[in-house]
């Protein structure tokens, strides 16, 4: 007797609906997928219990022809799909035909079909897959469908939901990915009586990033475009100083498609790499327009991966693409204290400061902190009123070669310098400025130029005409000595100083391709690197950038 | 502890002695110098100072004990009060816990720490000893320390080999683009080979020490130590551990081009032609043909030089390019009036002799 028999299909079904039907979100973005590719431009959600007890989406798409209707729950049914080739161009969100059916074999599920020009329009019920006969309807051009229970006849599933709250939230991010990618379709989103997102349609993503989280943010990103033959990649980005702690805060697109990407993601950080502290995370909306026969989407059944014909190609256009942008971008980053308490949306009552209280107050603090924190502080910071014919603050490099600073440097009585550092925070003029040394080479009295202020022997606070600019002093320093090395690379062959015993250096066959690749930028530098051996990895440079560049005695390949 | 103290002498080892305490340090001990009194048929004033890595000894004869002692005592302070005055003689004594320095006028108390604290300055072992002229070794000292490196992370080559072997005793020192090499022969055969590798800055407080060239020096070669014992003063250093680069095998065997010239003359063009090097690139071109050296720099922010002069120039003519200073280097310590130098081709090390015992490889540079 035959052990091996052939699914039912309502058992195939459910079993399909496990993979694309996780939780209300997944359902949410079938049917809002389903809309837009109807071509709504009106969706508006309502749901119930976090999308447990009801998802109703309403577009003013197309509509379904009402001889079509019962093939909508029909599995692997679609009108998305014409033939196997295209299957290899796909230019609508879904094409599987599944989720339809899937759906109606795990809830019930109301469909409500108006095409426009017509006055009424068919309905058809699924209710834990028995399709019901289609009945008339009236209705505005458009299709209403509605999901009640989900998961009501399979009770493991139901169990695994989580709060009503984390599956509101998981909802409205795959509603806000959608709204994302399509900011010329208006979007609502109701949970009960509740009003959560609102967005009116609109040309610009900026507009939509704006309308959906806030206009601050929005307003601050630096927009990236490039263009090749078959991909055009755009991307809203935030400036190094708005980074936020995690990741939630990226949004990739492919063909306005939301997907995860490591290859993406990594560009991203690439590009962002020493421009913010490593654990911290850019904001970034990236949308990637790939000719579809260049990107395979049918990888993941929730589609949220995808595979690129040339990972590669898409890895190195957006990392380029932006850090071309950066470089031509002042990433400054910029704290404005006044203009800031008016503009955040605080309550407005503590809006209008009386600022010359204000002022007053800020006074009063500064002078607290320095009486306080003058013992503490005292051979810790520095102050060096720049030398009169070089007011760059970095000109005074003797301090940085980590050669000791001169007794005289640390102010013995920490109060005295600092009034002269700052003479407007001294409200007693009455005070004599202190007595300078002739010896005391930091504080010349000559000084008219900005002063700075040194602290931890890290860090340069120095005054510019509207606030204050704070300056790592190593960072700049090896900025310094990179910008040296590419004018001096830029201007002619680097004088190329051959080495007696080459330095060896082992590498894994991933880091030697990747130096085989770099080669011939290492030779402008005035490196030459070598295989060494047949077999083994090691690789020799042989040759040195010019002395004047690197320490003369230094090994600067080890 | 009470002495008086001829003052120049002991300024003179003052200078030495302070020289090897440690200008700042978390231990305060070792901004000091130890001193020790001895009397008896040889009345003598040991200076003592070490930064644990070096350790210098220098003793004083020129000295009248009252009572014998010790002290330790800051070494800046001590050198710069003799220094200053200018008696011909000076008065120390030690008084309760300070150290009283007296000349004529003047009278100075220096507070004191504990003898027993100080790190002794002894070689630790027996060691091998070796013998060598004074005026051979700070000859080779010379002729090497300034080809080592400073400060590189490859910590063998911030130091100078030494090898003994049979009568022969080998210095080398590199920093990876120039090597010089110098052997030196000793009047004893030594029955074991040795090597060891020597800080540098050793080897050049070596060349201070062992002025008076009719001395003798005791080299006491241990496992992690070397001691150089001359003229009433004993050097005590670690030796530096790691691996020297075989340094034969960078000397080349062969040449194409063999050039014999005047060393002043040839020093005297380097200078010249070294005055419009670029600081971005300091290269200067060496062309040699028909019994002539032409050597040029070029300055794009300055302008040029060419300089020529004769050789004795035998096998074919070629064109190369160095970095100056190397070559000025080991041209400035030298003594012969004639120098020769080898070459193979412009991208392949060059040979600089003197005489059958110094040898100095320089790597070219590409322009």
């Amino acid at each position: 007797m035959s052990k091996i028999k052939v699914l039912p299909v309502h058992l195939v079904n459910k079993i399909a609906a496990g993979e694309c039907i996780e939780r209300p979100a997944s359902v949410l973005k079938e049917l809002v997928e389903n809309s837009i590719d109807a071509g709504a431009t009106r969706i508006d959600v309502f749901l119930e219990q976090g999308g447990c007890k009801l998802i109703r989406v309403v577009d003013n798409g197309g509509g379904i022809d009402p001889e079509d209707i019962s093939l909508t729950v029909t599995p692997h049914a679609t009108s998305k799909l014409a033939d196997e080739d295209a299957l290899w161009s796909i230019s609508t969100m879904g094409f599987r035909g599944e989720a339809l059916a899937s759906i109606g074999s795990v809830a019930q599920l109301k469909i409500s079909s108006v095409v426009p020009g017509n006055d009424s329009g068919q309905t058809i019920e699924v209710d834990g897959g028995q399709i019901s006969q289609k009945t008339p309807c009236a209705g505005s051009p458009g299709t209403t469908i509605e999901v009640h229970n989900l998961f009501f006849n399979t009770p493991a599933r139901r169990k695994f939901l989580k709060t009503t709250a984390t599956e509101l939230n998981h909802c409205q991010e795959h509603l806000i990915r959608l709204a994302l990618a399509y900011p010329n379709v208006a979007f609502s989103l109701m949970h009960g009586n509740r009003q959560l997102l609102q967005l009116s349609a609109t040309d610009s993503p900026r507009q939509r990033i704006s309308d959906i989280f806030n206009p601050q943010l929005a307003d601050g990103l630096i927009q990236v475009f490039t263009q090749t033959k078959n991909i055009t990649f755009t991307a809203y980005l935030s400036r190094p100083s708005q980074a936020k702690s995690s990741a939630n805060w990226q949004y990739f697109f492919i063909n306005k498609r939301a997907i995860r990407d490591r290859f993406i993601t990594h560009a991203l950080r690439e590009a962002y790499r020493g421009l913010m502290p490593p654990d911290r995370q850019p904001v970034g909306f990236l949308f990637l327009e790939i000719e579809p026969s260049i990107v395979d989407v049918n990888v993941h059944p929730t589609k949220s991966e995808v595979r690129f014909a040339d990972s590669g190609l898409i890895h190195s256009l957006v990392l380029g693409a932006i850090r071309e942008r950066f470089l031509s971008t002042d990433l400054t980053a910029e704290l404005s204290l006044a203009q800031s308490t008016q503009s955040a949306d605080s309550p407005a009552g503590t809006q209008p400061e009386n600022t010359a209280e204000h002022q007053q107050k800020i006074k009063e603090a500064m002078k607290d902190f320095f009486r306080t924190n003058s013992q503490s502080t005292q051979s810790k910071i520095k102050f060096f009123p720049p030398k009169s014919q070089n007011s760059h603050p970095y000109g005074e490099s003797t301090h940085y070669n980590n050669t000791p600073p001169s007794p005289s440097a640390t102010p013995k009585p920490a109060d005295e310098p600092i009034k002269s550092a700052f003479p407007p925070i001294t409200d007693s003029p009455s005070e004599p400025l202190p007595q300078k040394s002739p010896s005391d080479e930091v504080l010349p009295p000559s000084s008219t130029a900005t002063p700075y202020l040194q602290i931890h022997n890290s860090y340069l606070v120095v005054e510019t005409p509207d606030g204050l600019m704070i300056v790592d002093q190593h960072a700049m320093h090896e900025r310094v000595l990179y910008e040296q090395l590419k004018s001096r690379v830029n201007s002619g062959p680097v004088l190329k100083q051959k080495l007696l015993m080459p330095d060896l250096i082992n590498l894994t066959p991933a880091q030697m391709a990747h130096v085989e690749q770099i080669k011939s930028s290492l030779d402008q530098a005035g490196i030459e690197v070598e295989p060494f051996g047949p077999q083994t990895l090691p690789f020799i440079p042989c040759r040195q950038s010019s002395p004047s560049l690197t320490p003369p005695n230094s090994s600067t390949t080890s | 502890m009470k002495v008086i103290c001829n003052r120049a002498r002991l300024a003179e080892a003052l200078a030495l002695v302070s020289g090897v305490a440690v200008a700042r340090s978390p231990r305060p001990i070792l901004q000091c110098l130890r001193m020790q009194v001895e009397n008896g048929d040889n009345p003598t004033l040991t200076l003592q100072a070490t930064d644990l890595e070096l350790g210098v000894k220098c003793e004083i004869k020129e000295v009248e004990v009252i009572e014998p002692g010790q002290v330790v005592a800051n070494a800046s302070k001590l050198s710069a009060i003799v220094h200053e005055v200018a008696d011909e003689t000076i008065t120390m004594n030690l008084e309760q816990e300070s150290l009283e320095v007296m000349a004529s006028g003047s009278k100075f108390k220096l507070f004191t720490f504990d003898p027993s604290e100080f790190p002794p300055v002894a070689p630790k072992e027996e060691g091998k000893i070796i013998s060598i002229s004074a005026a051979e070794l700070t000859r080779a000292a010379n002729l090497t320390v300034y080809a080592a490196a400073r400060e590189t992370t490859r910590y063998a080559i911030n130091g100078l080999l030494l090898e003994v072997k049979g009568n022969k005793m080998v210095m080398v020192g590199t920093d990876g683009r120039r090597l010089a090499r110098v052997i030196s022969t000793l009047e004893t055969k030594v029955d074991t080979e040795i090597s060891s590798i020597i800080p540098a800055r050793t080897i050049q407080m070596l060349s201070r020490v062992a002025t008076d060239s009719d001395n003798m020096v005791n080299i006491r070669i241990m496992e992690n130590q070397v001691a150089f014992e001359v003229g009433g003063v004993l050097l005590v250093t670690s030796v530096i551990d790691g691996k020297y680069p075989s340094y034969d095998a960078v000397i080349p065997k062969e040449s194409t081009t063999k050039v014999k010239m005047d060393r002043l003359t040839m020093l005297s063009a380097l200078r010249r032609a070294a005055l419009l090097v670029s600081k971005d690139s300091r290269g200067v071109k060496v062309q040699l043909a028909q019994d002539r050296m032409t050597i040029e720099a070029h300055s794009p922010e300055e302008g040029e030089a060419a300089v020529e002069l004769p050789v004795e120039l035998e096998g074919e003519a070629i064109k190369i390019a160095f970095n100056p200073d190397y070559l000025i280097d080991p041209l400035k310590v030298l003594v012969a009036e004639q120098v020769v130098m080898e070459f193979r081709a412009s991208n392949a090390p060059a040979v600089l002799k003197s005489g059958s015992d110094f040898v100095y490889v320089l790597m070219p540079v590409t322009i």
